[in-house]
């Protein structure tokens, strides 16, 4: 797993020289994660960063970090009464593929993203968990002329459980990029 | 033509996504209550459980993947003025009445870490329970495979008088 995130962060270093890159944009997000048939933990809240580098107009790649924190799910206990499990926080680093309007121009950009990165689940009372990740979805850009994006993004989640399942999830977010455009002539 | 091209690889992805057979599991987490075991170092007494009574259980049995997680939540009484460390002990048969009968045969899946005071009750929420558990990959085998087994309640200390009042609850990986 690590080894093939360093592949891939060489391949987006490595870009510059081989593309002429159009845009970079660099941004914090904010939002909400939802999991999917997992009553094991409940909805919460997540924020990260990212940087995105356009390579050609429907193309961009870009890398995140991201981190949550589970609601706790509650056990109706007969005895206990209510009983309340950590749901814990899951940290996130990945890369990150953009198809579509991603080249930073000002205006509306739609775009479908894909991303492959780490899972690491840390739970009161468990044992970490450390997985990989693939999360896909869209993704609309409004781009003002100061430079800056309004985004929002919608990503449906699949992290392995390492016993013949999958933890999935809905996660929404909202962030702000500042378009740093290499590209000469107006965006 | 651009646009036609993205989507067909959009439909293309979620297409081969939707292929894999570990997608298609949900988690699940279900309570089954066990009546009070009451047992003495003179008359152990065993709890008949039956997973197959429980709604959740019977309707995903044959789908459960894996066994994630199983905790013992509730209540031990120590009924003595010694202090006593309760265990719970789990075997196919039911048959054993005896703590030497059990001891040789069944399989410690509970035992509490520090020994419960004389004249005590004693509360056990999940993560003390998760904490507390014993080869669970047993008692996982006894979950998926058979449904129905025999729990017995001792203590590690003799002469014990305890009364355990528990549920157990499972969470599972179900499939397709």
């Amino acid at each position: 797993m690590k080894s093939k995130l360093l592949v891939l962060l060489i391949l987006l270093l490595a870009a510059p020289a081989s593309f002429a890159i159009g845009d970079i944009a660099i941004g914090p997000y904010y939002g909400m994660v939802m999991p999917i048939g997992n009553d094991a933990v409940k909805s919460g809240m997540m924020y990260g960063a990212q940087a995105k580098v356009s390579l050609i107009p429907i193309l961009s790649i870009g890398a995140h970090y991201s981190s949550r924190s589970y609601g706790n799910p509650t056990i109706d206990s007969e005895i206990l009464g209510e009983l309340e499990i950590d749901g814990g926080d899951v940290t996130s680093m990945g890369l990150d593929a953009f198809l579509g309007k991603t080249g930073g121009m000002t205006g509306m950009n739609i775009y479908f993203s894909g991303s492959y990165g780490t899972f690491k689940w840390k739970r009161d009372s468990f044992e970490d968990i450390s997985k990989s990740s693939l999360a896909f979805g869209p993704g609309l850009e409004i781009v003002l002329p100061m430079k800056i994006g309004i985004e929002g993004r919608a990503m449906f989640e699949v992290a392995s459980t390492g016993e013949e399942g999958t933890w999935k999830a809905v996660m929404w977010y909202i962030g702000l990029n500042y378009h740093i455009n290499l590209s000469p002539g107006p965006m | 033509m651009k646009k036609i091209l993205i989507l067909g690889i959009i439909i293309l992805f979620s297409l081969s996504l939707l292929s894999c057979d570990s997608w298609m599991t949900t988690t699940q987490t279900f309570t089954y209550e066990i009546d009070d075991i009451a047992s003495t170092d003179q008359d152990v007494e065993m709890y008949s459980l039956d997973l197959t009574t429980n709604e959740d259980y019977a309707e995903h049995r044959d789908q459960i993947r894996s066994v994630d997680q199983v905790s013992i939540v509730g209540r031990i009484t120590n009924n003595l003025e010694t202090e006593a460390s309760a265990q719970i002990w789990a075997d196919t048969s039911d048959a054993y009445t005896t703590v030497e009968g059990v001891t040789n045969n069944a399989t410690l899946i509970f035992a509490t870490p520090m020994p419960l005071p004389g004249g005590s009750i004693t509360s056990i929420d999940w993560s003390d329970g998760l904490e507390y558990m014993e080869n669970t990959d047993y008692l996982n085998d006894l979950i998926i495979n058979e449904g129905q087994f025999a729990l017995y309640g001792l203590a590690a200390d003799t002469p014990f008088d305890i009364t355990i009042e528990a549920e157990v609850v499972i969470t599972v990986t179900v499939g397709r």
